[in-house]
């Protein structure tokens, strides 16, 4: 039977309409759509790298109703890492993280070695803003975790948001790019490169 | 007052002109100038017109006219004519269109006689009434159905101060429409429970479901990345597709340059199959560990099944800790629940469904899905099991448990557990059958005689027909019973309707009914390690990839036989 515990598994919360699957969307498929479909639970698999071997990242995109808590409590025992997601247009939004991150201190006991990511998103929307950086920092300070501002609609810190994420995870080495030599390799080429000046 | 319709039935001929039985039937009938005209096949002479869209023709003659309720007394329960007239309600949807068949009672009378139009109406309104209470909720899900008995309805208020004498029935009425039109508030999706099985609220009890429920499904990638989509039961292939593209923000140059979408369903064994885009409720019908999953044409090769739910933890499982009356009483618990959601009418239309439009068969299908889960639980659970003591000790348990199911007078279950047992990856575990106690080796033998299909399952029906009320029968002998019936005869010759066909139907489906009659009542204690044994026994987890069961049954007892 395949083994199933190779998988890193990340789990995103956060109210309904801050632009969980967005976020999502434009990480794994590069798209981006005005539409709004509720999402139920979805979960993407991309290959990345860990340990110098190659894992499968699972990313489940959850709901944003409190229609299924024990859903909810599945995915949080199951995930490894967590992206607590609200809108910077939304205070609302913010403090309906408080209880999804309560439980997940609950059921994870030990959340300081848990990569969780708090994020802004929707930081195009700079004119209705509600909640500032600097609250979002001292929430993610007070929560111990990092956080980030995104948006999904102008690609702005998507792609870093994820690999920040992974980088927080200390038990093992998780990285997108799928083959940690190569990108060694890359690195020195950018750097030979950088000392070749064209003339 | 227009509402009664059809005038007298002239009789047209019969059907089957080597049935003596029934021209006795249908002298009897007309000698008594019953029900129906006394007609044992109707006449469809004038059956061209049916095919169109439009209202069923005028005959002066009534030759085209097709559901008349007679001149005759009103039938009278337990009397013959009003099983012809159970018949017709019943089976009517294989020879006319629920929409059509109400019509009849709607159509203006070609001749209208005032002496004769009390009975008449009388006779109406006891089809209207039977049919309401034969259907009930499932009209809800028939729009165009629904409309004609409204209009039939509003046309028998307006006349209701005319016939004092229709009062009870027209109370009758009142009450039987309510609860057609009464439609449950807010309406709860249900997760199709075998993709949240472990936190689907299973405790609860189980009520039917319809085709305009709203279901979640998952919906696979090639890569096992899955989107939930939120759907009526009864969608379509189409519909569903719709709904990934859109989730999944497939752009449209990709459908248009024909990388559109496709539905595959695929076991746990790899198998696979495309389903088309007009098929439709196709949640139900999948296997136990079958999964859907949408992908383009040229992936479809590259599909790979979902790994295998199950882990092996060698027998930890609840079924080595509850007990055996425990397991048994609420499997016939759970049996029943789901028996009871089958709508009658759901029998007929699983076998002909063929044929006419399709109405949903939801809850007979999960039924089926059950019976087959129950049966690779059995394999499951022993193959599980490392130890041989444990294997031999778990093989008498659940002999057991059938042998209690049978006295429970739940015969799906039982039928499910010898057949599971039977399985021939089971059945080879030579070692575990010789350290069963020889009382339940004889046992057993004596199961398999009782579930032996020879002389048509004689055995098993002797019993059968032994038992009253209630029972849970094996569902699936009935399935077989009413295809042999629908494929061993026509439904219509020459523009006539095979109303024997119709009746042998209808035996079957009053079968059921008779056995649903009286409510089951097990004692069922609420105790938390009870709740467990229920949590357990209504969400199965099961292997149901017979190369994967073999394979384990090598590994356990790789010399037998």
């Amino acid at each position: 039977m395949p083994e199933q515990s190779n998988d890193y598994r990340v789990v995103v919360f956060g109210a309904g309409g801050v632009g969980k699957s967005s976020l999502v969307l434009r990480f794994v498929k590069g798209t981006f759509r005005e539409s709004y479909i509720p999402t139920i639970e979805d979960t993407y698999r991309q290959v990345i790298s860990c340990d110098k071997s190659i894992c499968t990242l699972q990313i489940t995109d959850t709901t944003g109703s409190h229609q299924f808590p024990a859903m909810q409590r599945l995915s949080i025992s199951k995930g490894h890492a967590f992206i607590l997601v609200y809108s910077i247009t939304s205070r609302q939004s913010l403090e309906e993280l408080k209880p999804i991150y309560e439980q997940i201190c609950q059921i994870k006991g030990d959340i300081e070695s848990i990569p969780i990511m708090l994020v802004g998103n929707k930081n195009d929307e700079n004119q209705n803003r509600e909640v500032e950086s600097s609250e979002g920092e001292a929430m993610a300070k007070k929560w111990k975790c990092a956080f980030m501002e995104t948006s999904a609609k102008t690609n702005h810190n998507v792609k870093e948001l994820f690999q920040e994420l992974l980088n927080l995870e200390k038990r093992r080495t998780v990285s997108l790019q799928i083959d940690g030599k190569k990108s060694k390799q890359q690195k020195r080429k950018e750097k030979l490169k950088g000392k070749c000046v064209v003339m | 007052a227009p509402w009664v319709l059809c005038p007298a039935l002239e009789r047209q001929g019969m059907l089957c002109p080597g049935s003596a039985l029934l021209r006795d039937r249908v002298n009897a009938l007309g000698a008594t100038g019953e029900w129906l005209g006394g007609c044992s096949a109707w006449p469809l002479r004038g059956s061209a017109p049916w095919k169109g869209s439009g209202v069923p023709p005028q005959d002066p003659r009534g030759t085209g006219a097709v559901l008349v309720p007679g001149e005759g007394a009103v039938p009278h329960a337990g009397t013959r004519p009003l099983s012809l007239l159970d018949d017709i309600v019943l089976t009517h949807s294989l020879f006319l269109p629920t929409e059509r068949f109400l019509q009849q009672l709607h159509h203006p009378p070609a001749r209208w006689e005032e002496g004769s139009g009390l009975r008449r109406k009388r006779a109406v309104l006891a089809v209207l009434l039977h049919f309401l209470d034969t259907y009930k909720g499932l009209l809800q899900e028939e729009e165009s159905a629904g409309k004609v008995i409204k209009e039939l309805y509003l046309l028998i208020m307006k006349d209701t101060s005319l016939y004092h004498e229709l009062e009870d029935e027209i109370i009758k009425l009142h009450q039987l429409v309510e609860t057609v039109e009464l439609k449950p508030p807010n309406k709860q999706v249900k997760p199709l429970f075998r993709h949240f099985r472990r936190i689907d609220s299973c405790l609860q009890t189980r009520v039917a479901f319809r085709g305009s429920d709203e279901i979640f499904c998952r919906v696979y990638m090639p890569d096992h990345s899955y989107v939930t989509i939120r759907s009526r039961l009864s969608a379509s292939v189409q519909d569903i597709l719709a709904s990934v593209t859109e989730k999944l923000q497939y752009s449209e140059e990709q459908s248009a340059r024909g990388d559109a979408l496709i539905l595959v369903t695929m076991a746990s064994s790899g198998e696979k199959a495309v389903l088309q885009p007009s098929e439709e409720c196709v949640f139900t019908t999948l296997g136990i560990n079958s999964h859907l999953f949408a992908c383009t044409r040229d992936t479809f090769d590259s599909l790979v099944p979902l790994p295998e739910e199950i882990q092996v933890v060698p027998g930890d499982t609840e079924i080595h800790r509850a007990e055996p009356e425990d397991v048994a009483n609420h499997l016939t618990a759970f049996h029943w629940e789901l028996f009871r959601c089958i709508h009658e009418v759901e029998f007929v239309d699983y076998v002909f469904h063929g044929e006419r439009g399709r109405r949903e068969t939801a809850n007979l299908e999960l039924l089926l899905q059950r019976c087959s889960e129950v049966q690779h639980w059995v394999g499951t659970e022993l193959l599980l099991c490392e130890a041989l003591g444990k294997r031999a000790h778990l093989l008498k348990k659940l002999i057991k448990i059938a042998a209690i199911c049978k006295q429970n007078q739940d015969m799906l279950s039982f039928y499910a557990i010898v057949i599971g047992l039977n399985n021939a990856a089971i059945s080879r575990l030579r070692l575990t059958w010789e350290k069963l106690p020889g009382k339940f080796k004889n046992l057993f033998r004596k199961f398999e005689n009782l579930t032996d299909p020879c002389r048509n399952h004689k055995t098993y029906r002797e019993v059968l027909a032994k038992m009253k009320p209630p029972l849970i029968p094996f569902v699936p002998l009935i399935l077989k019973d009413l295809t042999f019936l629908h494929e061993g005869s026509k439904t219509l010759l020459d523009g006539l309707v095979n109303v024997e066909k119709l009746h042998c139907i209808a035996e079957k489906v009053r079968a059921v009914r008779k056995y649903r009659s009286r409510p089951l009542c097990l004692e069922l204690e609420a105790s938390p390690a009870q709740l467990q044994t229920k949590a357990y026994v209504r969400q199965l987890r099961v292997i149901d990839n017979q190369n994967l069961l073999f394979e384990l049954s090598y590994k356990l007892e790789p010399g037998s036989q």
